[in-house]
């Protein structure tokens, strides 16, 4: 039975589905819900073709007659505000033919976006956009190849790859996690005065019953800011500013030499 | 004389043609403000022609009406619908949508525009002008040289939270366990 209770619950069980089973996947999506992909015709021009659930689940049902298929979301920008989300993202899509074993792979760019309706989500709207290869997707929506970028001396730079990208080790506009980072964000002074001010404002740093997670992106220039809090309460919210708000300037964090944007899980008392 | 009127007649209908409401939408900002634009057209046939101008033929609108008391009403509708089920609101209402803020995500031919926007309702009997801010969702899709709509998303500001937080964006390294 479909139960998804926030919106990434959603989006992982809808990737996830089993697609030989006619109906799996059209039971993630609203009444109404319609399927949009750009195509393209052998000159190049671009086309568009709008599906129903029930048509786009009858796509991927065919589709596995002849592959295995698997759809892997890489990387997403989320939003979200009430009983609407939006989840913007590459996905990685596998084929592997059943019969020669042949193996291929390409991305798509999906704008997804989920309604809450009696406690669960579906998705109401799905926009799908297949990788150009003339245009291929930047390294910082797709995890593998940004992690070929990071490494571009290794023999990957050989392949067919038609042109590799180099001499991207960071991505100035990424928002990094502090363990992909080579130094984290430094709070300045002592450590006292750091758990002082969060002892203030009730926010811990590991996960903690009774509190909520939120986070804050600490910027290349060492301003604090709040990034999501879209689980906290509007007595949360409003807290979580003004304890934002009284920081001083961090030290950012530093990859490759260079100050990037960090963000940083912290919890706050219900 | 009349070789250049024929000139002219035919300089006019070149702009028409294929230019909707003398708009091109070449650009997002185009589709979004035209969106806009019909929105606030009071006569139903004329705003019928605007939207099927500005929208693929099988777009939809899903709005989300929150509440304080009750679960969120949620419902899609194709474009037409949407304007034959508010053709009596539009007879009581004037409508007018004033972006405060917009943010754009953006791949090749397809793209997602976020804009905060407020909706001013005037009560033509009253005279009185009611208030809400929505976030607005537009998905876009381009070909034939022009983009348009293939879906908008929308919910009304709660009593819970502002609508600003719409726009907070979180950017995550994500794998489906």
């Amino acid at each position: 039975m479909h139960s998804q209770n926030a919106p990434l619950d959603s989006y992982d069980a809808f990737y996830l589905e089993p697609i030989e089973i006619k109906g799996n996947v059209e039971r993630h999506f609203s009444d109404g819900a319609r399927i949009s992909t750009m195509i393209y015709d052998s000159t190049g021009n671009s086309q568009n073709i709008t599906l129903t659930a029930k048509e786009y689940d009858e796509q991927l049902f065919m589709a596995n007659a002849d592959f295995i298929v698997t759809r892997t979301p890489e990387v997403l920008i989320y939003r979200a505000y009430e009983d609407l989300a939006s989840v913007y993202s590459s996905v990685k899509i596998e084929l592997v033919d059943r019969e020669s074993g042949e193996a291929y792979s390409t991305y798509s760019v999906q704008s997804m976006k989920l309604v809450r309706k009696f406690d669960d989500w579906y998705i109401t709207h799905l926009n799908i956009q297949n990788e150009s290869p003339i245009d291929p997707l930047p390294a910082h929506l797709v995890q593998d190849k940004a992690a070929i970028s990071a490494s571009a001396a290794v023999e990957k730079e050989n392949n067919d790859l038609a042109t590799p990208k180099e001499g991207i080790p960071f991505d100035s506009a990424k928002v990094y996690h502090v363990r992909d980072v080579d130094e984290p964000p430094v709070y300045p002074g002592d450590v006292a005065s750091y758990k002082n001010m969060l002892d203030q404002f009730q926010v811990t740093t590991i996960a903690t019953p009774g509190y909520t997670p939120f986070i804050i992106t600490i910027g290349e220039d060492g301003l604090a800011s709040l990034s999501y809090v879209h689980d906290l309460s509007g007595f949360q919210i409003s807290r979580a500013e003004s304890f934002v708000r009284s920081m001083l300037i961090w030290y950012p964090g530093i990859k490759d030499a260079a100050s990037v944007k960090c963000k940083i899980i912290l919890y706050i008392h219900d | 004389m009349t070789k250049s009127l024929s000139i002219l007649i035919v300089m006019v209908l070149c702009c028409r043609v294929g230019d909707g409401f003398g708009q091109t939408y070449s650009s997002i900002d185009d589709i979004v403000q035209a969106y806009y634009k019909a929105v606030s057209i009071g006569e139903k046939e004329s705003r019928m022609a605007a939207y099927e101008d500005i929208f693929i033929p099988s777009g939809t609108i899903t709005s989300v009406k929150t509440s304080a008391t009750k679960p969120s009403s949620v419902k899609t509708l194709s474009w037409g619908d949407l304007i034959r089920e508010t053709a009596p609101f539009y007879s009581d209402f004037e409508i007018n949508l004033i972006e405060n803020e917009r943010e754009v995500d953006y791949y090749l031919d397809i793209a997602t525009a976020h804009t905060l926007v407020n909706q001013r309702s005037l009560q033509k009997s009253t005279g009185k002008t009611y208030s809400q801010f929505l976030w607005i969702d537009f998905d876009l899709v381009y070909f034939d040289d022009r983009w348009y709509i293939s879906a908008i998303n929308w919910i009304d500001q709660s009593s819970r939270q502002p609508i600003q937080n719409a726009l907070l964006t979180d950017t995550l390294w994500h794998q489906s366990e």
